[in-house]
């Protein structure tokens, strides 16, 4: 079980989808990822406007909000690789951020990239995410300090690493985000956080085993067994976090398929074949679930 | 007395963007991306000539410090036909040389990974675990061989080990053949 929570999904707007060709490329993505031992793989959408401004550009309705098709779009996948869709939402503006409860139904990950300090303060505080992530190659947008840092890894937040911005030599970007990840590291006291790839459709190569990059982030700072469990145990714990988070209502978790919590297998299938103007890449939750019993009643 | 303490690293070279045989950009199964992505390596290709990159990325990322964790640094085995050797280093620097390993992107321009396989303290059981992984590479292939014995040779991947059994008359087992040689 070794995860690889962001994989960039080649589109940065609601209304332009990815071409065959890209789409290909992903896939080439994936598979070199399957052979380096990956199993969870999650494709990461990042909308290029930020929390201001998405406002006017998201579509009215919430099934086209997500773009990714897991189903239909990699049917060769399944069974072998697990694949999850995730939002990276940049905030800059932290007032306008009551869209993310609307991402919540439609992804299974929610990730935000904290532009400023106060951005930062109110994803930990406020917002219900999963993940909080920066800009690695540029500064950061304020000193981390540990009491911030602690207080989001008591709530379950964890902070992603990314090593595909430590792999190009000789750059200033590399030196800065070597220094941004020693610097998040030392602020975490090493602990609630991951490691992902971060890599693009193009630069299938810069994708590397997991015992290799936790080589490097012991150079880093970070230890082997926390190194490990910034693939794996961390890694899931996001992925089930977003699950209970859909899975869940009152206490009450629903349970299915073979692969137990962390399975996408029910969401996805086609519940509503029936009924007319049926949703068809919408998380069905515990709600959605009572709903539907009402509805097939009447 | 004082005895000199090894590790031998166990790594692999493969090749994702390569686009020429046998399959081209298809990942339709395990079998059809494990062949596109595990290439033979350029049959030019020394062990000297990897050594030599790991020097070179070696000084590029640690700086002359890291060029010194070298001192003991050989390669004892390196196939190029299955793109898999084992390096002897010094105990207290195998880190060094498996970070600088990381950090290769190429070899003669060409894109490539080089995937660790395993660290040991003996080179035997570096030698177990390699068999180890070509034989489970073996048995996904063969598994889908069968499965395309089924399709009559029908789908892609049928033809394509109907023509490495005119070559060579030995299919895929080649490359493991390879490894249990030495």
């Amino acid at each position: 079980m070794i995860c690889d929570l962001n994989v960039v999904y080649p589109q940065d707007d609601f209304d332009v989808f990815p071409g065959a060709r890209e789409l290909n490329k992903l896939k080439g993505c994936l598979a070199v990822l399957e052979q380096l031992g990956y199993t969870h793989i999650a494709l990461n959408f990042e909308p290029k406007w930020t929390s201001g401004t998405i406002n006017k550009h998201m579509p009215g309705d919430i099934q086209k909000v997500n773009p990714i098709n897991v189903d239909k779009d990699f049917p060769e996948f399944k069974g072998r690789l697990k694949i999850y869709s995730r939002i990276t939402l940049k905030i800059d503006d932290p007032s306008q951020c009551q869209n993310i409860t609307k991402f919540q139904q439609v992804f299974d990950i929610v990730a935000v990239e904290p532009q400023t300090e106060r951005a930062l303060q109110l994803a930990i505080t406020n917002l219900e995410v999963d993940i909080i992530t920066f800009n690695y190659r540029e500064r950061l947008p304020c000193y981390l300090k540990h009491k911030t840092i602690g207080a989001a890894t008591e709530k379950g937040i964890h902070f992603e690493i990314k090593y595909s911005d430590i792999l190009e030599s000789g750059t200033h970007a590399r030196a800065q985000a070597i220094s941004n990840i020693k610097q998040l590291i030392r602020a975490s006291r090493s602990r609630g956080l991951l490691c992902t790839s971060g890599i693009t459709f193009e630069e299938r190569s810069r994708a590397r085993a997991y015992c290799d990059v936790s080589v490097l982030l012991e150079f880093m700072g970070l230890d082997r067994n926390r190194a490990s469990q910034a693939f794996k145990d961390w890694s899931l714990d996001v992925l089930l976090s977003g699950r209970l988070r859909i899975k869940s209502y009152k206490q009450v978790i629903a349970v299915s398929g073979d692969g137990g919590l962390i399975d996408n297998s029910l969401e996805q299938n086609d519940w509503s074949l029936k009924r007319k103007d049926a949703p068809t890449n919408i998380k069905i939750d515990a709600r959605g679930y009572k709903k539907r019993r009402l509805v097939e009643k009447d | 007395m004082v005895r000199l303490k090894t590790r031998y690293i166990l790594f692999e070279i493969i090749y994702p963007e390569r686009k020429t045989y046998p399959i081209e950009d298809n990942f339709g199964t395990v079998a059809d991306s494990a062949l596109s992505i595990h290439q033979p390596t350029d049959s030019k290709v020394t062990g000297r000539q990897i050594i030599y990159l790991i020097r070179l990325s070696l000084h590029k990322n640690f700086g002359d410090y890291g060029s010194s964790t070298a001192v003991g640094l050989s390669m004892r085995y390196f196939s190029p036909r299955t793109g898999t050797g084992i390096l002897r280093v010094t105990r207290n620097n195998w880190k060094y040389i498996v970070a600088a390993i990381t950090f290769i992107n190429s070899i003669n321009g060409e894109h490539c990974v080089f995937h660790t396989i395993n660290v040991s303290g003996s080179i035997k059981k570096c030698e177990d675990r390699s068999m180890q992984y070509s034989n489970d590479l073996i048995r996904t292939l063969r598994k889908a061989r069968n499965a395309a014995d089924d399709d009559d040779g029908a789908s892609i991947l049928g033809r394509v080990f109907a023509e490495d059994m005119n070559k060579d008359g030995q299919g895929v087992s080649m490359n493991d053949n390879r490894v249990q040689k030495q």
